[in-house]
């Protein structure tokens, strides 16, 4: 227990030196440091603490039937994508554009295609760099879910966020 | 052999057909058919007539080489096939001479009279077309049997010149895409879906082989860098050539006519257009300038205009432009999906992909619109490929469970598949091709 207390506190420390350099990271770093209120959960090695670790989770955006417009209900997590490639600038996303398995390929392609560009265009009105947002279509070469019905069909036509660069 | 249950009722849709390709038909054809006949030949494939002793054994597999002759001028629409009675092998014939009313009261007006001889080493096969009106040979050809499914094909293709002038599909082939895991690699298989070749091992997903005009290379998307990029196989050099890899879409590659040139879709500029690209020159021109989605030019066969997909009027439909991207024409009016027009070499149809009621069908229509017809029913039916003489289809259904390529007659009879693969799409079906 004592040595687990002598972690967390070496733990603190660089914590606090992080917090006085990045003001914005100060709140992340609180949470990290939350484990010492459960003795049970095993401590991270301080080491892997030097850097804070910028877990970006950006959601999947959906879409309609042959649709590639930005629905009402994907506004909110665009917003919030959006909030986060503001806030780490050094972080660059591969937009990947799918569809479900109707349809015919070249067209799918297309149609990949237009809702990876519609994501990046409505991240771009929303203050992220273009340069940092590329785009590509899988067309329907790559589901999310391989049933053959329309709740697999919904999850398969979408925009997935892929970190490139950190 | 079930194809021909099918044919009765196509024959009274072809005449037509044959009209215009019989009166276009050159000086050495056989003369009677190109005047009077517009209806295909009723043709009876008579028992192999052995001269000498021949083993059953050779006979046997003779006989394979000639069912494979027998299925090729059958799925031709040239022939109309009747079975000659099992019963009696020797039906028909009087030492050695055809007895013309004992074939005609079959209802046949021509007979397919395989006749065998073996010397020391090799079996002779003679293929002999005796015209019962006349009740003479008008075709003739001896051949040393190296039972190769190809040496059928050959000779069903050289009846079909020296009987209506025109050039047969027997040895052409189909280009596809095979499925392998996640990946898809193109395949080649003779048109009846024999003889399967792989063509690539790239380790992705490879889309829309488009054929040369003369057969020697294959365009095809390929995202081997993790992106639609448009390479070409040189199919003879055996060397892959990057074609297209602009930034955003690369895709729908359609040789032109004369091969200089190629349609393709580029999002280069923002959004799906069509794009002629110079292949000598490398100069890229743009054909189609929308907000909406362009994609899948398909070439007229004079190389005049450019069929292809846009969703500009809210939801995909077949337009028609000149190949310099003016006079630009809306086909299809019918439903909210048509997509993938294939021009038919012969000029007259485009064929294309529809949906109805929910499910992907293969259609056709006249070129300027009308006439719509749906030729598929059963399952999603997708990728149409017209075969070069105009007659066949090639396209992908997963009607049995997963998708494998079929083949059809124009106006959607004989239905038949002719893989049973892991998964088979996109099928692309070859010019003629240079006789080896």
């Amino acid at each position: 227990m004592k040595r687990n207390i002598n972690l967390i506190s070496g733990i603190l420390l660089i914590s606090l030196v992080l917090a006085g350099c990045a003001k914005k990271q100060a709140t992340k770093q609180e949470e990290i440091v939350k484990p010492e209120l459960t003795a049970e959960q095993p401590v991270t090695p301080p080491a892997e603490e030097k850097k804070p670790e910028v877990k970006i989770d950006f959601s999947t955006v959906y879409f309609g039937f042959d649709s590639y417009s930005i629905e009402e209900t994907s506004v909110s997590l665009l917003t919030e994508a959006a909030k986060l490639l503001r806030s780490y600038p050094q972080v660059a996303v591969r937009l990947e554009g799918h569809c479900d398995e109707r349809g015919t390929t070249e067209y799918n392609l297309a149609l990949g295609e237009k809702r990876s560009v519609a994501v990046r265009d409505y991240l771009v009105n929303l203050g992220v760099e273009r340069s940092r947002l590329a785009t590509v279509s899988f067309g329907k070469e790559k589901p999310a879910d391989l049933g053959h019905n329309e709740i697999s069909w919904a999850k398969n036509r979408r925009v997935e966020f892929v970190v490139e660069k950190k | 052999m079930n194809n021909k249950k099918n044919f009765k009722h196509i024959f009274t849709g072809l005449s037509f057909l044959f009209l215009t390709s019989l009166v276009a038909a050159q000086t050495d054809v056989y003369l009677k058919l190109s005047t009077s006949e517009r209806r295909p030949i009723e043709l009876v494939v008579t028992s192999i007539q052995a001269q000498g002793k021949i083993p059953q054994e050779t006979v046997a597999r003779v006989k394979e080489i000639v069912d494979v002759l027998s299925d090729d001028l059958a799925f031709s629409l040239y022939f109309q096939l009747t079975e000659p009675p099992d019963s009696d092998p020797g039906y028909g014939f009087k030492k050695g001479q055809v007895l013309a009313g004992s074939w005609q009261l079959l209802g046949a007006k021509m007979l397919l009279i395989p006749e065998l001889r073996s010397d020391k080493k090799q079996d002779h096969l003679k293929v002999r077309i005796y015209d019962l009106g006349v009740g003479r040979d008008i075709f003739a050809k001896e051949i040393i049997v190296d039972h190769s499914r190809g040496q059928a094909h050959r000779i069903c293709d050289q009846i079909i010149k020296a009987l209506t002038g025109e050039n047969g599909v027997a040895s052409t082939k189909i280009a596809f895409c095979q499925k392998n895991g996640q990946h898809k690699e193109l395949s080649l298989l003779d048109y009846d879906g024999y003889n399967l070749q792989k063509l690539t091992a790239l380790n992705t997903i490879n889309l829309s082989p488009d054929w040369s005009p003369d057969g020697g290379k294959l365009a095809f998307i390929s995202f081997q860098r993790n992106r639609t990029e448009i390479y070409s196989l040189d199919m003879k050099a055996w060397k892959l050539q990057a074609i297209s890899q602009v930034e955003g879409l690369n895709t729908s590659p359609a040789w032109s006519p004369d091969g200089k040139k190629m349609a393709l879709t580029l999002s280069r500029d923002g959004n799906a257009e069509i794009y002629l690209y110079t292949l000598d020159s490398r100069s890229l021109q743009r054909l189609t300038n929308s907000w909406a989605i362009d994609c899948s030019p398909g070439w007229s066969p004079n190389g005049r205009e450019l069929v292809f997909t846009s969703d500009r009027p809210g939801s995909p439909q077949i337009y028609l432009m000149d190949a310099d991207g003016s006079n630009l024409r809306r086909l299809t009016y019918q439903g909210n999906y048509n997509t993938s027009p294939v021009w038919s070499p012969k000029g007259d149809k485009i064929a294309f992909v529809s949906r109805i009621n929910g499910f992907f069908q293969i259609c056709a229509m006249n070129v300027t619109g009308d006439g719509y017809v749906q030729l598929t029913y059963e399952g999603d039916n997708e990728d149409p490929s017209w075969s070069p003489d105009g007659l066949h289809l090639a396209f992908s259904s997963n009607r049995t469970g997963s998708s494998q390529l079929w083949l059809m007659h124009w106006e959607g009879s004989g239905q038949k598949a002719v893989t049973n693969l892991g998964g088979a799409l996109m099928p692309a079906w070859s010019p003629f091709l240079p006789i080896p």
